[in-house]
């Protein structure tokens, strides 16, 4: 049959595995994004204290690689003497579901949109299209703040916001992923075989975006967790006693010359998340550009 | 004289240019005034060069495109309007197999999904019975059963090519669209492809619409040909007759230009010249007629109509040189 | 025909290999042939048969990414290619003394820059223009030798501006423009419609008798390669199966791959009947069989065949190929 042509992987993690060769593994971005999930998962288990306990005994103690700090509070305490590892770690939680509900969300329903513009085109595209021009038109923090004025700060709040800001992204380019798919042949052939729009939906155009909405997922991250931070700092966002990274920059404002530690470290935690996230969404869409398919 | 299983008449499509939200601004006449007929058993061939309109056709019969104006019917059936079980039903007997055989396969899909989607989509088989049936159509066009749990990837151009027959076969339809089946593949395998066509032909009573260029594959593989110039259909007849005695001067020329492997064939000269004019503005009267050498002044203001050169055979060309000839 | 004493190009035991992932592939592995001036070679074959990289390898153009000349020489008036570095390569041998028309014409052109531009740009790179001529003046006398009407009109225009034909002549009035005495022209009509391409042949076969280039047409269509070439060369697998006059590659055909390749296509004018097809697949070329490379398809297969490659003996004189069939050179 078939001289053997070279394995090309298929599916998602075959992909994974068969083109790790070629690109290499991100280990340092992928470790740092691993940390902050398991972070998130176990945090009450490893956070060596109550994120929330008070102490006003234990206020402002610096890291413990400083003078006057102990290994007790490794990254120092904040004005209130809670440990400020203890908060980093809780505020891992925050992030991640906020993250993952607003990404989930605005992707499912940019995606969606996208691909019914795309695959219709002529009116429905028009307008759909303006929408979302109308849309990225309005600043993203003014928007935030029209409708958080709106609904009461707290964490669905601000799904809610990341979910209405950012659909228009997926929808654009998935919109344009459509565009030239639907013109391949095999979904032509599809119609011709009699297939209907669901079912060309499902089997021909999904799959094949499936790739790019990956990536454009992971390499929202980032954004998604300073877009958080930004709306708790504004005090829109999550609200005592929850704990966010945002919260604890906002908290730490006015100590920054006092005890850097607890307005710097949030910060390090935040972009270290959002650098990794990043790194590793470059490197899916390297492993997954079809031009890397051969050498 | 049998029914004619497909029946074209006035066929037309013109496409917009700078449309969207407001008024289009002009329009690529890529089709005008097509007619012709499909009969069972034949294999017909629409032949001509970029811009002809032969792949606007082919689009149109498969109901991929809609055409501005004209009728088709498929045994005496309206395929244009019709609803969506008439257009299902028509699909269930007119399937296609299209030149690239690197995009005309999904690339996620394994083989028996591929092979089997014109079956799932008429909701016909499930399962076991599924599943044999892919078998059997894997192994009318050459391939083994085993092929059937891999991806496209893994197999070279002839045998993708096969795959897409192989689909096109699932529903045991009564026409297939083929529309340059083997240019894109090597010439060594060409062959191979070509001779698949023909025995399952033969086997399954196919009729087939062939859209090609290669004049020389034409008059091997086709019992009747169409001959297109930019949009219109400018001769039709038997093969034979017309590579015997091509009546319209582009026919001519286009035989005449076919490159043959006999180092001591010339080409004549001056059978044709420039280049073939744009779609947006054709020319007026005869669509050849600036480059036709023969060229007579009412070529540029009328339309020629169809005349016969030999009565008794169904072999016509729009030249006005014919009805000079012929004395209407 | 024998080749003339000094011939333009000679060819010698080439081979170009491309390094991948998964090997190495010896995509030309072996390949000797002379070309005289004023001669066209046509080199046929399918895609995988190490045509285009033969041509590659003589324009020093290899893809960066794993390709390499890796033995043989190359000689084009005396001086061997090989040896030579790749800027002095690009100084006086590309574009000026060897050039190349390819395929696709939409790409072969810079759609930003005008056309005067692009066919201006030889003269200029190689200091060229002609004496007494300014460089406008160059350009139009190019353009009308490839007869493209009204010139001095059409400098100004854009590619996108031409039709098909036209841009592959522009091509061309690039590829001849400082008069090179080798050009390879690589499948330059399999785009265009087939009454253009009498057009295009004509105006290469025209070309060649006013300069005396040599041309190395690279063509997997048999009739094109039937129309101007002078001598064929049958590639497959890598290596040259068969080399002759063209009269006797098409009447006479010696070897299998030749013969079996004649009797797959359609002719025209022929009655309608089965075509020969040949079974199998090329063959590998990471890891290519020791024997003939075509006997897993060949209907004339031999035990010896399988065992080790035949020598290119000679069929007539000026007629070689490479098959355990042909009796031995005495």
């Amino acid at each position: 049959m078939a001289e053997a042509s070279p394995r090309l992987p298929r599916g998602f993690l075959a992909g994974l595995r068969g083109r790790v060769g070629a690109t290499g593994l991100p280990w340092v971005s992928g470790t740092m994004l691993l940390l902050v999930v398991v972070a998130a998962l176990f945090g009450e288990a490893i956070a060596p204290h109550d994120p929330n306990g008070f102490n006003l005994a234990a206020a402002f103690k610096p890291p413990a690689w400083q003078e006057g700090g102990s290994l007790a509070y490794l990254l120092g305490t904040d004005n209130l003497g809670r440990d400020v590892l203890s908060r980093i770690i809780a505020g891992a939680r925050v992030s991640l579901i906020v993250a993952a509900y607003a990404i989930v969300f605005s992707g499912v329903i940019g995606a969606l949109i996208g691909m019914i513009s795309g695959y219709f085109g002529g009116r429905v595209d028009a307008v759909i299209m303006r929408l979302v021009d109308i849309q990225m038109s309005i600043p993203s923090l003014a928007l935030a703040l029209m409708i958080a004025a709106v609904l009461s700060p707290s964490l669905s709040t601000v799904v809610i916001v990341i979910a209405i800001t950012y659909w228009t992204w997926y929808a654009r380019i998935v919109r344009g992923e459509i565009l030239s798919l639907k013109e391949r042949d095999y979904v032509a052939l599809a119609k011709v075989a009699g297939c209907g729009t669901a079912t060309i939906f499902h089997r021909h155009l999904l799959p094949n975006v499936m790739n790019t909405l990956l990536v454009l997922a992971t390499l929202q991250v980032g954004q998604v967790i300073i877009f958080e931070a930004s709306l708790s700092f504004l005090g829109l966002g999550i609200q005592s006693p929850e704990v966010s990274w945002g919260l604890m920059l906002a908290d730490a404002r006015n100590y920054i010359t006092k005890a850097w530690w607890t307005i710097t470290l949030p910060g390090v935690a935040i972009m270290l998340t959002c650098l990794s996230s990043n790194l590793v969404g470059d490197w899916l869409r390297d492993t997954f550009d079809p031009k890397r398919r051969q050498l | 004289m049998t029914a004619a299983l497909l029946e074209i008449r006035g066929l037309t499509k013109h496409f917009p240019v700078a449309g969207g939200l407001f008024a289009a601004k002009g329009a690529v006449r890529a089709v005008e005034d097509v007619s012709f007929d499909l009969f069972p058993g034949d294999t017909f061939a629409l032949v001509g060069e970029s811009g002809c309109g032969k792949t606007t056709i082919a689009k149109m019969i498969l109901g991929l495109e809609r055409p501005t104006a004209g009728s088709i019917r498929f045994k005496g059936v309206d395929i244009v309007n019709a609803g969506r079980t008439a257009m299902l039903d028509y699909r269930s007997q007119a399937q296609a197999v299209f030149q690239d055989p690197y995009a005309s396969l999904n690339p996620r899909l394994k083989v028996k999904t591929i092979i089997a989607e014109p079956i799932l989509a008429h909701r016909q088989e499930r399962g076991d019975v599924l599943g044999r049936k892919v078998a059997e159509l894997l192994d009318t066009v050459g391939l083994p059963a085993s092929a059937a749990e891999l991806y496209p990837h893994e197999f070279s151009g002839g045998q993708r090519q096969r795959i897409a027959i192989a689909r096109a076969l699932a529903l045991q339809p009564r026409m297939i669209v083929l529309d340059e089946p083997i240019s894109a593949l090597d010439v060594s395998i060409r062959a191979q492809i070509l001779n698949l066509l023909a025995d399952i032909q033969e086997e399954f009573a196919l009729t087939y619409l062939v859209i090609a260029h290669d004049l020389a594959l034409v008059e091997h593989f086709s019992s009747r040909v169409g001959v297109m110039y930019l949009g219109g259909m400018v001769e039709y007849g038997p093969t034979e007759a017309v590579y015997a005695n091509p009546a319209h001067p582009y026919t001519q020329a286009l035989l005449a230009s076919v490159p043959r492997p006999d180092p001591d064939h010339q080409p004549p000269e001056g059978m044709i010249s420039g280049e073939i004019a744009s779609a947006l503005a054709p020319p007026p009267g005869c669509k050849f007629n600036p480059r036709c050498p023969r060229a007579l002044p009412i070529c540029a203001s009328a339309v020629p109509t169809r005349v016969s050169p030999r009565a008794g055979v169904s072999h016509w060309a729009s030249c006005h040189l014919l009805s000079q000839n012929t004395n209407t | 025909m024998t080749a003339a004493p000094t011939p333009l190009l000679k060819i010698e035991n080439l081979q170009a290999h491309i390094k991948l992932r998964r090997g190495t592939v010896r995509a030309v592995d072996g390949v000797d042939f002379e070309i005289a001036p004023g001669e066209t070679l046509g080199l046929v074959g399918e895609s995988g048969s190490g045509k285009t990289m033969t041509s590659l390898s003589i324009l020093r153009l290899l893809p960066r990414a794993g390709g390499h000349i890796a033995g043989g020489k190359i000689e084009l008036d005396g001086t061997d290619l090989t040896r030579v570095t790749d800027a002095v390569m690009a100084r006086d041998w590309r574009g000026s003394r060897i050039s190349m028309v390819s395929q696709d014409p939409l790409t072969s052109l810079n759609p930003v820059f005008t056309v005067g531009d692009q066919v201006g740009a030889p003269f200029r790179y190689h200091d060229m223009i002609p004496a007494g001529k300014s460089l406008r003046e160059a350009i139009v006398a190019v353009l009308d030798r490839v007869r493209i009407p009204s010139p001095a009109k059409r400098l100004d225009d854009y590619p996108h501006q031409f039709s098909g034909g036209m841009r592959q002549r522009v091509v061309s009035a690039m590829a001849i423009a400082c008069a090179p005495r080798l050009l390879i022209a690589d499948e330059p009509t399999s785009n265009l419609d087939v009454t253009i391409q009498v057009q295009m042949m004509r105006l290469f076969r025209d070309l060649q008798a006013e300069t005396g280039m040599g041309i190395i047409l690279i063509t997997h269509d048999l009739g094109v390669a039937a129309g101007i070439c002078h001598r064929v060369a049958v590639m497959y697998a890598g290596r040259i199966v068969e080399i002759g006059d063209v009269r006797r590659i098409y009447r006479q055909p010696a070897h299998p791959y030749t013969r079996a390749l004649l009797d797959s296509i359609p002719h025209l004018g022929q009655k309608r009947r089965r075509l020969y097809a040949i079974g199998g697949q090329p063959p590998s070329l990471i890891d290519p069989p020791p024997g003939c490379r075509f006997a897993a398809r060949c209907p004339n297969r031999m035990a010896i065949c399988d065992q080790s490659y035949p020598p290119s003996r000679t069929v007539a004189p000026g007629h070689r190929a490479s098959c355990w069939l042909i009796e031995a050179d005495t």
